[in-house]
């Protein structure tokens, strides 16, 4: 297990995806956007979770091994690596999610052979790279506890006590589903969602982020993805995962809440808008200048 | 706060301090203030609806933005009679929204400017709104010539890029749209944004290539042609403009958009139009200047952060850029 590694500066736009999930639709079609956009692997990063529970782990972890982006290790990895017996999230039992997760780990286990374990056991925990001027620490869950849920509704006091934690002045995490973004002062806390799952606002889109350095800000945008996710329903069904997740990708809820705070769970079913946020660089000092704005 | 609920414009929180005063700053100095050297461009704002919703659109137009209305042609062609009853030296009348195309009576406004001699710029997305009016457009291209210029915005020469900020299926379209114009004669300018990490040079050298590929004749080192948006830097905070920084900056009051222009609006559930220093405050009424053209002459205090931003900082402006 590698503990951190670092990416080095990175001088132009980077795509932040979380959660393939086992969705190999949702894969292709968020690294068909990077293509599109003309983003190189190196500037294109995942949040982990590459398998959860949807019908195609072995496929999407050939696919984004292959595909050479940036992978911090999910949980998911994590436990798949181990070979334990759950999927590390950490839910409790008897839950609706704890159930639902027994069938679609069990199945992830014994699809994946013992390479893509080995790729899984080699992912970095942490990754940073620098952009615009400002550090980053990508991470899964929390800056220590890999399962750690950070919310939008998580209380900005943990979120502060994780970029600490982290080190750096903007946290890039996954692991809770939702995308959102969430200026500290001058820190930024980064969910860009995950690809694998609809976001719980009852369309079935998956959410990506880009960063894209400006003079001197970085300007997060969010974007939703389209994809065939009938296909990835029906490689769930052919696989014969629960029917639950595989509804979910179409009509945008999620089966379990068992891990959502109260806030969330009253924004399931509302679409989200892909919106932008503008992260300054630190406050200026110097009297303006005409080549600072030019 | 979470991604439904982060409006880019309201970050980052402005110093609450700032922007008061229209007379003074909140450092106790004099404001800066730009007076009308010369009325020579009118905006008309035909209303703020749209086709389409692009991200970051200054303005937020949208097929659901009706915040300014649509202005009817008689009431331009009051603005244009007082033109000439006050003899103002006005070459040019601009046309933005939302999309112009979309007003109902927007081809007569056009046909009016022209036949009194005025040059015509339009903004345009050249999508279907624009269409629709291909005939008439075409007629008055035969008729007045270079006088009417149709300016497409094509955010990027790359249908990635552009469609990024402005959507899916928004790209052909539009290049169908440009296309058409010029395959019919139509004098056309271009209004791309830089928003990539890429340099004015690589960016022009793009839209050259995208030019030259389908036999679009603009120049694109041209920068009335093709004008380029800078991307406009959110700072932590915006600094206020005082009389001193024009001496500090060597920027000139008279080259800011207010020496020369003005825009007319009409809100909704406004009996009547209003006057307005430039195109980039729509919204905010601290900076109304009366229903005429005559009562606008005054000077314009920079009492809003986008005079900093956009204007004395920026460079940018919707007026067509002058070499």
């Amino acid at each position: 297990m590698t503990a951190t590694r670092d990416l080095g500066a990175l001088d132009g736009p980077v795509l932040v995806f979380g959660g393939p999930y086992g969705n190999l639709a949702a894969t292709r079609a968020v690294l068909g956007e990077a293509g599109r956009l003309g983003i190189p692997r190196e500037r294109i990063v995942c949040t982990g979770d590459v398998v959860a529970y949807c019908g195609e782990p072995a496929e999407t972890v050939a696919l984004v091994r292959d595909s050479g982006v940036a992978v911090v290790m999910g949980n998911v990895e994590e436990s798949l690596a181990d070979d334990a017996e759950d999927c590390g999230c950490g839910f409790e039992e008897d839950t609706a999610c704890a159930r639902l997760s027994v069938d679609w780990y069990a199945f992830a286990r014994r699809a994946l052979d013992a390479e893509a374990k080995s790729w899984m056991r080699a992912l970095p925990r942490h990754l940073t790279f620098s952009l615009a001027g400002r550090r980053l620490a990508v991470i899964h869950g929390g800056a220590v506890a890999i399962n750690r849920f950070v919310f939008p509704s998580t209380p900005a006091g943990d979120k502060r006590a994780e970029l600490a934690l982290a080190g750096a002045d903007g946290v890039i995490a996954g692991h809770s589903g939702l995308p959102f973004a969430e200026l500290l002062g001058d820190r930024l806390w980064l969910n860009a969602g995950v690809v694998g799952m609809p976001a719980n606002d009852g369309t079935p889109r998956g959410w990506y982020a880009l960063l894209i350095p400006r003079v001197r800000a970085i300007r997060v945008a969010f974007f939703p993805l389209a994809y065939d996710h009938a296909a990835a329903a029906r490689a769930m069904a052919a696989r014969g995962l629960p029917r639950d997740y595989a509804e979910a990708l179409s009509t945008g809820l999620w089966p379990s809440m068992d891990v959502l705070p109260p806030a969330e769970r009253r924004a399931r079913g509302r679409p989200l808008a892909p919106v932008d946020l503008v992260w300054p660089a630190a406050r200026v000092a110097a009297a303006p200048s005409l080549t600072a704005g030019a | 706060m979470t991604v439904t609920q982060a409006p880019l414009k309201d970050l980052p929180p402005l110093d609450p301090k700032k922007f008061r005063d229209p007379d003074v700053t909140a450092k106790g100095e004099r404001r800066a203030a730009v007076g009308l050297k010369a009325l020579e461009t009118l905006w008309i704002n035909t209303g703020s609806l749209c086709n389409l919703t692009c991200r970051n659109c200054y303005i937020e137009s949208s097929p659901t933005n009706d915040r300014l209305i649509y202005l009817s042609a008689a009431e331009v062609r009051a603005y244009l009679d007082e033109i000439a009853s006050l003899g103002l030296p006005t070459r040019q009348i601009g046309f933005t929204g939302g999309e112009p195309f979309m007003n109902p009576e927007f081809m007569v406004m056009v046909e009016d400017a022209l036949a009194r001699g005025f040059e015509v710029l339009i903004l345009t997305n050249a999508m279907k709104p624009m269409m629709k009016r291909r005939d008439a457009i075409a007629a008055l291209a035969r008729r007045y010539g270079p006088r009417l210029v149709l300016r497409v915005s094509l955010d990027h020469y790359s249908q990635a890029l552009h469609e990024l900020e402005r959507g899916k299926r928004s790209w052909q379209p539009a290049l169908d749209g440009l296309l058409w114009l010029v395959r019919d004669g139509v004098t056309v300018h271009v209004a791309g944004r830089t928003f990539w990490r890429e340099s004015e040079a690589e960016l022009r050298a793009g839209f050259a290539r995208l030019f030259r590929e389908h036999g679009v004749p603009i120049d694109a080192a041209d920068r009335a042609q093709l004008v380029l948006f800078p991307e406009m830097d959110a700072a932590a905070d915006v600094p206020e403009i005082t009389e001193a920084c024009w001496g500090i900056l060597h920027v000139s009051p008279d080259a800011m958009m207010c020496a020369t222009s003005r825009m007319v609006v009409k809100r909704k559930g406004a009996e009547r139009p209003v006057v307005l220093p430039c195109t980039l405050l729509p919204y905010d009424t601290q900076f109304e200047m009366g229903p005429t053209l005559a009562g606008a002459q005054g000077a314009v205090k920079l009492n809003h952060p986008h005079c900093a931003k956009f204007c004395v900082l920026g460079g940018g402006s919707c007026s067509v850029a002058k070499e």
